[in-house]
């Protein structure tokens, strides 16, 4: 017995000590942050500290140029610099005692973003509300993949609720890092802040997982002006400029930091779309809803009533936003700030569908012009759908169904596609500029 | 009688939850959670917030129930940062402006390094009027935080102003370490921008102004403001000639752009600027407010 339990502790030693030299193993990662046209940031966790390197190149089979950190780390963070405009990429990562942690075989490429206003296809993934970590969330995924192997996304916005729920290291690792593993490792993410995510993280200081996990833009690196907080952030990708907002956890007054930002961003822009996210949908009947003042601390009637403004004066032509455990679009609206009951016909732009084999598409003239109308979408079921009454006047459809949306942008043309975690097209419409 | 005061209690919650929707749906799956596991700590600190956040929709009782929640953790873990943050700011939301303080001073007295305590501290010496220790307690906040934000940098800014109002060098020095430190925000160099212009320092207000245009690639606004700071400065010609380059930028944007609000206001106001050629005094200048 006694020899037993010394074997036992030798045994135990050895393992500890085997764990403390052998070689770290990825946990984490790779993925994709602050894509610039001549530089990426590439992240990885292992379990244990080292000094992380990463091999890269123009092909697979050619890793030609090196870089890595200083310092012994478990959150690896290493940006590639001196890269071209909109080029494909492959890398691997190493240790520094030459173990590859992932080779560039495994899917490990990205492609750079094109110098600012060029014109040509770029596809969005969109998600929201999808960290819950059931199997609907990968079968949502899996439909996406399959359409990103037919032609792959460019960037990938979460909306918010990325890990339930609570938004701990521990939820992102289980919910999201490891449910996404193969598309973060080429697609940069550029996430929204969800109430979830936020009951860990803390945007006046900027801390908890949500933000150490996130490398954003806040100088302006993806293009935009400096927000100086990755709260909200802008960036341009072609000929389109995304602006991220913080509905759950920044000031949302009129004359607020974001507020005041927001208008220096758009009036600075010259891109031909301008898609605008954040967790709380201004106009939805789903498992939230917008007209209860006291549903989310009234948050979706601040930003309704505070930012819509704002960006239809500035000619926004989609506002992308999760909460709502449902698929809602509208139509094309245009200065409605209130209740749904106060819904009037000015505020329709357009009252078709916005298909072209059912009863036309939406059209707008080129450029961002101001209160031409805006669809909103919500896509707040990405990874469950809870229902609701799903009956606000502003929408066309309104969905309880689980899926995620793709967008594909090309020239004057902006196209949006549902898809469900059974992979059909549930909703979809073209809104063209002429 | 135990069971029943609980089936009331529940009862009751329900009823709350039918009436005021999802918002408290979330408070109903927590006292689920409580009524099963009386001490869970994270379920009574996000209740309490939830308590909180509702309050300010006018329902009575809720800053009472964030106050018992947050006691409640007290009482098991006097040490817990978190609760007393929370009960902090429930004193501050009922005016017991006295009470947080001194609970956010004990705290910080032996946790010097909790950030949002310091943050706090501030907002709550802003409300009851001591601007300059609002002011230090900002800037111990600010050192302390690995990542601050504008919104800190704009908030002790404007304490600094209501300080001492005509102590602009202060103020700008402050927002001129946000800027160093989170690049060319246009929240805080629009700010300080101003500031620059109140102290008469158009010199400097125009280098600020041409930092900000650096990081747009259009330049119009920036070229308009231009005119007015030169305006303001007495330059009229100089003045004349940045609006009227401001106008040759627009015109040069594509077609696509001049449609924009910002377009169509600026053009506006270029142009009246512009017919206005008997202008030979500045006009009373046009500052931004610090918001209070």
């Amino acid at each position: 017995m006694i020899r037993l339990a010394h074997f036992l502790r030798v045994l135990g030693l050895a393992l500890w000590a085997s764990r403390l030299h052998g070689a770290p193993k990825l946990t984490r990662g790779p993925y994709l942050q602050l894509p610039t046209t001549n530089s990426m940031v590439i992240r990885w966790r292992t379990d244990r500290a080292a000094k992380g390197m990463i091999h890269y190149g123009l092909s697979q089979d050619n890793l030609t140029n090196q870089t890595d950190h200083a310092g012994q780390l478990t959150e690896h963070i290493v940006q590639l610099t001196k890269l071209k405009p909109n080029t494909r990429y492959w890398y691997s990562l190493w240790t520094e005692t030459n173990r590859c942690l992932l080779a560039a075989t495994n899917a490990c490429s990205f492609v750079t973003p094109p110098i600012p206003g060029t014109v040509q296809p770029t596809r969005i993934w969109v998600i929201g509300d999808a960290g819950t970590g059931i199997k609907a969330q990968a079968a949502a995924r899996d439909v996406f993949y399959a359409e990103h192997r037919r032609f792959p996304a460019s960037a990938w916005l979460l909306l918010g609720d990325n890990a339930y729920p609570a938004g701990t290291d521990a939820e992102f690792q289980r919910n999201h890092w490891n449910v996404y593993a193969w598309i973060a490792r080429q697609v940069p993410i550029f996430p929204a802040l969800g109430n979830h995510d936020a009951l860990h993280a803390d945007s006046p200081t900027q801390s908890g997982p949500y933000y150490d996990m996130f490398t954003l833009p806040t100088m302006a690196q993806c293009g935009g002006l400096p927000s100086g907080t990755e709260a909200y952030y802008s960036f341009d990708w072609a000929n389109a400029h995304f602006v991220c907002l913080d509905s759950e956890d920044t000031d949302r007054a009129k004359n607020g930091a974001m507020a005041e930002w927001l208008r220096a961003d758009l009036s600075a822009t010259d891109r031909e779309w301008l898609i605008a996210y954040f967790h709380h949908p201004p106009y939805t009947k789903g498992s939230h809803d917008s007209d209860n003042k006291d549903d989310s601390g009234g948050r979706m009637k601040e930003m309704r009533e505070n930012f819509l403004p704002i960006l239809e004066a500035y000619g926004v032509d989609l506002v992308l936003s999760g909460h709502s455990h449902c698929y809602e679009r509208s139509y094309l609206l245009d200065g409605h700030y209130g209740e749904s009951k106060t819904l009037k016909p000015e505020h329709f732009k357009s009252r078709v569908s916005g298909r072209r084999d059912l009863d036309g598409e939406y059209e707008k003239p080129a450029g961002l012009t101001p209160h031409q109308g805006t669809i909103y979408l919500v896509d707040g079921c990405s990874g469950h759908a809870t229902g609701g009454r799903l009956n606000h006047p502003a929408m066309w459809v309104s969905l309880n169904k689980v899926g995620t949306v793709v967008l594909d942008l090309d020239g004057l043309e902006l196209k949006s596609r549902f898809l469900t975690d059974h992979g059909d097209l549930q909703d979809y419409f073209t809104l063209r500029k002429r | 009688m135990k069971y029943l005061r609980a089936a009331l209690c529940w009862i009751a919650w329900a009823t709350l939850c039918v009436a005021h929707g999802p918002y408290h749906e979330e408070m109903m799956d927590l006292t689920a959670v409580l009524e099963k596991h009386p001490h869970d700590l994270t379920a009574l600190l996000r209740r309490g917030e939830l308590f909180r956040d509702h309050a300010r929709y006018g329902e009575t009782n809720d800053l009472a129930a964030a106050r018992s929640d947050f006691q409640r953790v007290l009482e098991r873990y006097p040490r817990n940062v978190s609760a007393q943050l929370g009960l902090a700011r429930v004193e501050a939301d009922t005016g017991a402006f006295t009470h947080a303080l001194n609970r956010l001073e004990a705290l910080l007295s032996v946790s010097e390094q909790v950030v949002s305590a310091h943050l706090l501290r501030a907002e709550i010496l802003v409300q009851c009027g001591q601007s300059e220790q609002a002011v230090a307690a900002y800037s111990e906040g600010l050192r302390r935080l690995k990542e601050p934000r504008p919104e800190t940098y704009l908030a002790r800014a404007r304490a600094q102003l209501v300080a001492e109002p005509t102590n602009f060098s202060a103020a700008l020095s402050g927002l001129d370490e946000g800027i160093a430190r989170l690049g060319q925000v246009p929240g805080l160099q629009l700010l300080a921008l101003d500031l620059a212009t109140r102290a008469g320092d158009f010199e400097g207000a125009l280098q600020r102004l041409d930092q900000l245009a650096a990081t747009s690639e259009r330049q119009e606004t920036w070229l308009a403001r231009r005119g007015d700071l030169l305006q303001a400065a007495g330059r009229f010609q100089a003045a004349r000639a940045a609006w009227a380059q401001a106008l040759g930028e627009l015109g040069r944007l594509p077609e696509r752009l001049r449609g924009t609000l910002a377009h169509r206001e600026l053009h506006e106001s270029l142009t009246s600027k512009l017919a206005d050629k008997f202008a030979v005094q500045p006009p009373p200048p046009q500052f931004r407010i610090p918001n209070p």
